[in-house]
């Protein structure tokens, strides 16, 4: 059963064609890395997703549905697809629970008391849980990181799109944000990953795509690519980040 | 009874400006502040509508005017035109126009300071542009439009000694009443700056704290 495809997908930056008929598709389940230079277009293809970027032609499908400018159709998906970015956007004036149960309350209309309590199981699956009633700020990097999947889990979503989850974190820290993207994906949790963390991919991964200039060069398993990448770029860029 | 020169008639005229300056303050700005917050949050939208095109006119507008100016326009000006006003709702009126624009200006720098990954993260969990507004963006942009409103606020207050152009007995007008009856210009002036001191002081010491709390 898919849950995402997406048919050649183009977007231009003003002059720029950052994405030039990309095409990609995840199953239920499945979790999906997306790797490449910086420019390739791998964050540009994710914010298409949930359509924090438009798109000059092709379609995206999540569980079916298209992803349309429509608004209240887009709001409906949106809640269905949960987002992690890199700096996390935590809401800094609400706390830790507060943060975790904003959509459930607004968008889900959820009453305070379940709300409640699903954000701090939530909590609880990314090791957080005693911290509900504390701020942002006062939290490390990748406990902030940890409470932004939560947020994303709480809305109990389709599919997650990460991007860049570890990227602004101190290198200790990336460990523990790592971990609990394992965990969802052991728990089928359908996940698409921008991502240079290449140990956790090789482990999580079911299927990565390598993107070179706004195009798909090579999709397969890890095995395939690690071991023998079809292409002369694909092999270049993963040695030179081994 | 004499305070110096001053007699307890000169001081209870004085007296009468400053509770009418105050009143024409308070409902003047109090409007202000409503017509800057509806016109600065169109103005902030993200997407060309047309009230966000009737917004911009309308803050830039009267940005560009001078206060004595919508003073004088918006009483004789209207007298003039054959329709019956009050000097009140005249003054009233000109000053709420001014403030909201002003206001309409620091509402709409607050809304868009606020980092575009609060806006992204809202609308990725399904949340509305108004919800958007109502729950992440405005209660961290008002801490960021505190003190350049009250700066505003302080501006008019002061700024509303101009109404006495058209003959509204305000703290200043009231003043050179005074000055003609007792030639005491300095002490009546003196009297009157510490008097706009005692109203705008406070004022500032409110942004302080406002801006420490939030």
């Amino acid at each position: 059963m898919l849950m995402l495809d997406v048919k050649d997908v183009h977007k231009h930056f003003g002059q720029l064609h950052v994405l030039k008929g990309i095409s990609l598709q995840l199953e239920r389940g499945e979790t999906g890395v997306l790797f490449g230079r910086s420019g390739s277009g791998k964050s540009t293809l994710l914010r298409c997703i949930n359509y924090l970027e438009s798109i000059d032609s092709g379609e995206i499908y999540v569980d079916s549905e298209l992803v349309t400018p429509d608004r209240a159709k887009l709001r409906k998906l949106r809640a269905n697809i949960g987002f992690v970015f890199q700096h996390f956007n935590l809401f800094p004036h609400l706390s830790i629970l507060g943060n975790v149960t904003l959509g459930l309350k607004v968008v889900k209309k959820t009453p305070e008391d379940e709300a409640r309590e699903i954000a701090l199981k939530a909590l609880e699956d990314v090791g957080l849980k005693e911290k509900a009633e504390n701020y942002p700020e006062e939290l490390s990097g990748g406990q902030q990181q940890r409470v932004a999947i939560a947020r994303s889990i709480a809305m109990n979503p389709k599919m997650i799109l990460f991007d860049e989850p570890t990227s602004a974190l101190d290198p200790e820290l990336i460990g523990e944000v790592l971990e609990v993207m394992k965990d969802l994906s052991q728990q089928g949790m359908t996940m698409l990953v921008v991502s240079h963390e290449m140990g956790f991919a090789r482990e999580t991964a079911d299927k990565m795509f390598f993107l070179h200039n706004g195009k798909l060069v090579e999709e397969g398993p890890p095995s395939e690519i690690f071991r023998k990448p079809k292409t002369e770029e694909c092999r270049r860029f993963i040695e030179a980040i081994l | 009874m004499v305070f110096g020169k001053l007699s307890i008639a000169d001081i209870n005229y004085l007296w009468r400006g400053t509770l009418l300056t105050l009143r024409l303050c308070l409902t003047g700005i109090g409007l202000g502040l409503i017509l800057g917050a509806i016109f600065g949050i169109l103005r902030a939208n993200p997407r060309k509508t047309l009230t966000k095109m009737i917004a911009a006119a309308y803050i830039e507008f009267f940005r560009a005017v001078p206060l004595m100016l919508l003073f004088v326009v918006g009483y004789f000006g209207i007298i003039s035109l054959g329709y019956n006003v009050s000097r009140f709702g005249a003054v009233v009126a000109a000053i709420s126009l001014y403030t909201g624009a002003y206001i309409g200006q620091v509402v709409r720098t607050g809304i868009e300071s606020v980092g575009r990954g609060q806006w992204e993260a809202s609308v990725s969990l399904g949340m509305s542009y108004v919800d958007t507004l109502r729950y992440v963006i405005l209660p961290q942009a008002v801490k960021i439009m505190i003190p350049p409103a009250i700066g505003v606020v302080i501006g008019v207050v002061k700024g509303s000694s101009l109404a006495s152009v058209v003959g509204y007995v305000e703290l200043v007008l009231a003043g050179r009443h005074v000055i003609q009856r007792t030639y005491a210009p300095l002490l009546v002036m003196g009297t009157i700056a510490m008097i706009y001191f005692v109203i705008c002081y406070p004022l500032s010491i409110l942004s302080k704290n406002l801006e420490r709390k939030l």
